[in-house]
């Protein structure tokens, strides 16, 4: 009788400290989940867009990183963009827009097997610098390419 | 959680595979209710994350700069025929869609 209740009162122990223990590897698990670039994503300024992604460091203009897509882009709701990077380790590539109220388009990130590259569709409000931020284990570059826009495809078009 | 949304394409070389997704979604970045017109809030996909044999390889954060019925591509490495793949996006109206593919 008295060590069926000390069982009880054991596992009962047992069952918080494990819930304890739980606790700091969910919070691990989530910040690995929450990494999306909140503050860039609410940066109106391209510059601001680049400095929240790029934290501390200091972006560096790379040739290595190709933004592949028409100059001209008739409509801007529908623009095909592709980057590849030709860098190591590549951890976030980000798609910005110098003139859309929100630079910040998409910001990928890969996993240790994923290669350095991207293609996916855009709108673009107007004429613009499309930027491609990239951050690897060794630091931030940064890329541009000027695009025409003749029809843009932000606030009208949904 | 909706259904049917998600239309994916892969196919393997050398090791390396290349995914292709296509996903219906409207994508709106909202109005303002200028004149008369109602306000209409932003809707559009935020996240997509994507599982190769359960291990994270690409996750997309979006803002409603994407365009409408966005498509997604990109590779990875050491993948086989028979892998597991499986594609799962999220948008700010709690919204979801998820599916699983073999390569």
């Amino acid at each position: 009788m008295s060590t069926e209740r000390h069982d009880s009162a054991r596992r009962r122990w047992l069952g918080r400290l494990l819930a304890l223990a739980t606790l700091p590897v969910l919070g691990a698990w989530r910040a690995a989940l929450a990494a999306r670039p909140v503050r860039a994503f609410h940066a109106e300024k391209l510059d601001e867009t680049i400095a929240a992604l790029a934290g501390d460091a200091l972006p560096l203009t790379s040739e290595k990183i190709t933004i592949g897509m028409a100059e001209l882009a008739e409509n801007g709701a529908v623009v095909p963009v592709k980057i590849a990077v030709d860098l190591p380790e590549v951890r976030e590539i980000a798609i910005l827009a110098s003139r859309n109220p929100v630079p910040l388009l998409a910001s990928f990130e890969l996993g240790p097997t994923t290669r350095p590259f991207v293609a996916t569709r855009v709108k673009l409000a107007e004429s613009c610098d499309v930027c491609a931020v990239v951050r690897t284990a060794n630091g931030v570059y940064i890329a541009r390419k000027a695009v025409r826009v003749t029809v843009g495809g932000c606030g009208t078009i949904s | 959680m909706t259904t049917g949304t998600i239309k994916l394409r892969t196919a393997i070389k050398d090791g390396v595979a290349t995914v292709r997704a296509l996903i219906r979604h409207p994508m709106d970045v909202g109005s303002l209710g200028r004149e008369g017109q109602p306000q209409r809030d932003p809707h559009y996909i935020h996240t997509v994350r994507c599982e190769h044999n359960g291990a994270a390889v690409f996750t997309a954060h979006w803002g409603f700069g994407i365009a409408k019925d966005p498509y997604l591509s990109f590779e990875f490495g050491g993948a086989r025929a028979g892998d597991h793949l499986s594609i799962r996006w999220e948008d700010n109206h709690g919204e979801s869609d998820a599916l699983d593919a073999t390569l």
